[in-house]
């Protein structure tokens, strides 16, 4: 088995000591930063996730993975600075004002940094003003908002409202979910994508910044 | 076994099945129905263009409380009569396997409170016309558990509001005026409480409110929170450790509850979780549990082989002797987890 593809296996297993040790043995052997990256560990993260989504891995199967991903990431992080390797995009992510709610929010994070996204975590009761203003001093291309509450998912609106009265209009999208979330609340409000589970959100963002 | 107080759950606008599956179906017309009722008599609820257009049943779902609850409302007279058998069915099917109060969840169903109160209004309505238990109010808006709540049969004995907490106090006030019992949650004003100590700090907060507010004793039903061990291998364990010390704080009078099945989000072999979950709350001191009392009752609890290897690996799951649930996931893969 090639080293990349060692990486990605300990990945899916979630043996983050072996992908940490497989790092630094392809650093050693002077591979580029960007082909651990991303015929690695992302390589890895993007079999979990679709196995994710078919139901065939388990949430607490995903947490491992990704906590063996960043394990991953800590040692080729400098690596990536040095080549100029971008991430995908970076996306401020939290939930919205008046809730409490972070699983589902934080299983989205897991998702995006798996696909490559640098995630900005906001947390939970997030201001609609918060999101803009994180937006702005990460240079963000996304805002991911999430609600759990029928009381609370009406805030969305705010932020897609403030985003438009702000300096980074057509500069940031807006993308939603959570579990009262549906796609014709996200066409209603203005969004600009809707994913209903943590797989689909990290395709959307894919596409959203492409 | 002690009393088992089931607060039924079923009747809840976020519920889903499968398009496909056993209970929703596609017809050769293109048409959608909802499958109920006894083998040999089922019934078909017919699904609106509205829900059969959306992107949940592209997408293989369907949440089949708020399509009987849009037939309800709009559909025409016979649906609108379907609709209302639907609810019933659930309602009685809830009562017969055991169900202390029926939980309705209107919350779903549409973003406009106005709709929510005139769904919550129907819903009540049809399910107290089939049984006759007490209905527990379910919502995050004081407006529709204030709508539910006045549609409740007095006579019936107390109707419950799930729920009041420290971010919802204003679902106190309408407890005491409706003379509602209550389900009291742990959360806290800015966060939900991640460990034992939190839980505890934030209900000793909220219970001196309730006591003046008149609320006290039986009128209580503590939920600590219940959050899934898929997530954190610890939620099972700081939960049970809530319970034990709320029963030893409060003495008998006072209930303990929980949404007992948000344990097993993530997790395969959901019911069995659930149903072990269960059992160690009330051993380690609850006597309420917001489920599913077709899967979850005295009579199924009383036959769990707690001696099986399913029920130990479930344990062990749940008390936080199996980080990320590794042996419980790999036995489920194995098949050893049904008996």
């Amino acid at each position: 088995m090639s080293l990349l593809e060692q990486i990605k296996e300990s990945l899916m297993k979630g043996k983050a000591n072996d992908v940490k040790a497989l790092v630094e043995k392809a650093l050693a052997e002077k591979m580029g930063a960007a082909e651990i990256l991303n015929n690695g560990l992302l390589a890895g993260m993007a079999v979990i996730g679709e196995r994710f989504k078919k139901n065939e891995v388990y949430v607490p199967e995903v947490l491992i993975a990704a906590r063996a991903m960043k394990a991953g990431m800590e040692v080729l992080k400098p690596a990536l600075q040095a080549a100029k390797v971008e991430p995908r995009g970076v996306v401020v992510l939290g939930t919205v004002k008046g809730d409490l709610h972070d699983i589902g929010k934080n299983l989205v994070g897991m998702m995006l940094e798996g696909a490559g996204f640098k995630v900005i975590d906001a947390g939970i009761n997030v201001e609609s003003s918060k999101f803009i203003e994180l937006a702005r001093q990460n240079q963000a291309q996304l805002i991911g908002a999430s609600a759990l509450l029928t009381t609370t998912m009406t805030n969305m609106k705010e932020i897609v409202e403030a985003l438009k009265n702000s300096d980074l209009k057509g500069k940031v999208r807006v993308m939603i979910g959570g579990a009262p979330v549906t796609q014709s609340f996200c066409d209603e409000i203005g969004a600009d994508g809707y994913a209903p589970d943590a797989a689909s959100a990290a395709d959307l963002a894919k596409k959203l910044v492409a | 076994m002690k009393k088992f107080i089931i607060i039924g759950e079923n009747i809840h606008c976020t519920r889903v099945y499968k398009v496909g599956g056993q209970f929703a179906q596609t017809r050769p017309d293109g048409s959608g129905v909802i499958l109920y009722g006894e083998k040999g008599s089922v019934r078909e609820l017919p699904v609106p263009a509205v829900y059969r257009d959306g992107a949940d049943w592209q997408a293989g779902k369907v949440k089949h409380c708020a399509v009987a609850v849009w037939q309800g409302l709009y559909g025409d007279t016979a649906a609108r009569e379907t609709a209302a058998d639907y609810l019933k069915h659930l309602a009685v099917k809830q009562e017969k396997t055991g169900a202390a109060f029926l939980d309705v969840n209107v919350d779903e169903f549409s973003t406009d409170v106005d709709e929510r109160v005139r769904a919550i209004r129907w819903v009540a309505e049809v399910v107290q016309s089939a049984s006759g238990l007490p209905l527990s109010v379910d919502s995050s808006n004081p407006v529709i558990l204030r709508a539910g709540l006045a549609a409740c049969d007095r006579r019936r004995g107390h109707p419950m509001v799930n729920s009041v907490s420290l971010e919802r106090l204003e679902a106190m006030g309408v407890a005491a005026e409706f003379g509602a019992v209550v389900v009291a949650s742990a959360a806290g004003e800015k966060d939900l409480p991640c460990n034992t100590a939190q839980r505890l700090e934030n209900l000793n907060r909220l219970m001196p409110k309730l006591d003046a507010a008149g609320l006290r004793g039986e009128a209580i039903y503590i939920d600590p929170l219940v959050f899934p061990v898929a997530t954190d291998s610890e939620n099972g364990r700081s939960f049970l450790e809530a319970v034990q010390a709320l029963r030893g704080h409060y003495g008998p009078a006072v209930h303990i509850t929980g949404g007992l099945s948000n344990v097993s989000f993530g997790m395969p072999g959901r019911k069995l979780i659930n149903q072990v979950f269960t059992w160690l709350a009330l051993e380690a001191g609850g006597d309420s549990g917001i489920v599913d009392p077709v899967q979850i009752n005295s009579r199924i609890l009383e036959k769990l082989d707690t001696s099986s290897e399913a029920f130990k690996l479930a344990r062990a799951l749940l008390t936080g002797e199996d980080p990320f649930g590794g042996e419980y996931i790999a036995a489920f893969r194995e098949g050893k987890l049904n008996e």
